[in-house]
């Protein structure tokens, strides 16, 4: 039975041979468990901490693990330890493992943890070997090698630059200089609020006198862009919920004409 | 990283097997694929099912506080093994709280070998969760009681 099982443990996923002759009849019940989908670990550790005579050390976590994942803990100690184990969500744990130099003490969980400290209370040094691993969704078919369907067919020609080939229209204004002036004093609410990043503005402007249009709150406008008479178009990164007002420059006023702003994210 | 095999290689070898596979990139685990020794004077292997909160007493034969405890769990679902013990002072009540969690593609495995040890209650905490375990009362080697049991 051993060989057998050694035999099988050899084997590749799948290939399970047919068995006759003196083997035949042999229950391999372990093979199942042989082939499983492999598990995506994202972070991982293992090392190794000296422990000396009652003194105790604290496991190092695997980078960014920040206890609200399960992490799976598998430990071997040759001597008699004292673990002390703060989870998430219980209470604190503590228990002695019990190891020798010729026979190792083990203690393997899976848990959320936010502390493992393991502390020798006999007179000679205990070596603390570990590895630690974060174990992903499991509900998660992206969470094993092999599982994840195929979602994006490739194309011959490769991907689409689609932020240097086009823009999304993010709003628009149209403000009658005539019916309603701007002048060089307060400014002129245009928009109370972008609701998307703005990356390009378009200003036709037709008062004959330079503009400049801030964002900013009531009273605390400042400017980012000097529009000249007739108007202009440039990129110009504007964060999403701003405010955008106009104001007049080339002269006191301007209650002629109209101004017709687009942005573009 | 194959965390399954790693976790099968260490858990066939605990159950009968000495085979050391090299299927494993984990220091700790290959050490421990390699721990050659396990002299068992009992064990006791067990499929069982637990609901959420249901508890169960782990019962050894032959046990008593003195003995080296080993006890390794596949679990399907999660559950928690609580173990009552007592410190290396022999005086002092400690209390444990271990989890094992998994699913039938990664199946959580629970180990712990212990001493000192008053009583152990596997308790579920999923619903439906199942378990398999072995647990066995180990010595070292040079206990007599392995040439007379």
């Amino acid at each position: 039975m051993i060989v057998l099982r050694r035999f099988y443990n050899k084997l590749a996923a799948g290939t399970i041979p047919t068995l006759s002759g003196a083997g035949s009849g042999v229950t391999v019940y372990e093979q199942k468990e042989q082939t499983p989908p492999l598990l995506m670990i994202q972070k991982q550790t293992t090392g190794a901490l000296l422990v000396g005579p009652g003194l105790t050390k604290i496991l190092p976590f695997p980078q960014g693990y920040d206890g609200t994942t399960r992490l799976s803990a598998v430990i071997r100690v040759d001597n008699s330890v004292r673990f002390s184990i703060l989870n998430s969500n219980a209470a604190a744990s503590n228990v002695l493992i019990k190891g020798t130099k010729t026979q190792a003490g083990r203690f393997a969980f899976v848990d959320f943890l936010n502390s493992i400290a393991v502390h020798n209370p006999t007179s000679s040094s205990a070596t603390v070997q570990y590895t630690l691993f974060e174990i992903p969704d499991l509900t998660l078919d992206t969470s094993f090698y092999g599982l994840v369907p195929a979602s994006i067919t490739p194309t011959a020609s490769g991907g689409t630059n689609f932020v240097a080939t086009s823009r999304i229209f993010a709003g628009s204004v149209r403000l009658d200089y005539t019916s309603s002036p701007v002048t060089n004093g307060a400014w002129t609410q245009l928009f109370a609020s972008v609701g998307l990043a703005i990356s390009h503005i378009e200003v036709f402007d037709s008062s004959g006198i330079a503009m400049e249009i801030g964002i900013g709150t009531a009273g605390s406008e400042s400017r980012i862009l000097l529009v000249p008479p007739g108007g202009i178009g440039v990129d110009e990164t504007i964060a999403a919920n701003s405010r955008i007002s106009v104001r007049a420059v080339g002269g006191s006023i301007a209650d002629v004409g109209e101004l017709d702003m687009n942005l573009f994210s | 990283m194959s965390a399954w095999t790693m976790f099968t290689n260490a858990l066939l070898h605990v159950f009968e097997d000495k085979t050391i596979d090299a299927e494993h990139s984990s220091a700790t685990l290959a050490v421990m694929n390699n721990d050659d020794r396990d002299d068992t004077l009992y064990f006791e292997t067990d499929s069982f099912l637990l609901d959420q909160n249901e508890a169960r007493d782990l019962a050894l034969p032959n046990f008593s506080e003195a003995e080296w405890i080993y006890i390794t769990l596949k679990v399907n679902g999660e559950v928690e093994v609580q173990v009552l013990s007592l410190d290396f002072d022999n005086v002092s009540p400690l209390r444990s709280y271990t989890k094992a969690f998994g699913d039938s593609r990664f199946p959580g495995f629970l180990q712990i070998s212990t001493y000192n040890v008053l009583s152990i209650v596997l308790v579920g905490v999923a619903a439906n969760s199942s378990i398999e375990s072995y647990a066995s009362v180990i010595c070292p080697p040079t206990d007599g009681r392995l040439l007379t049991n």
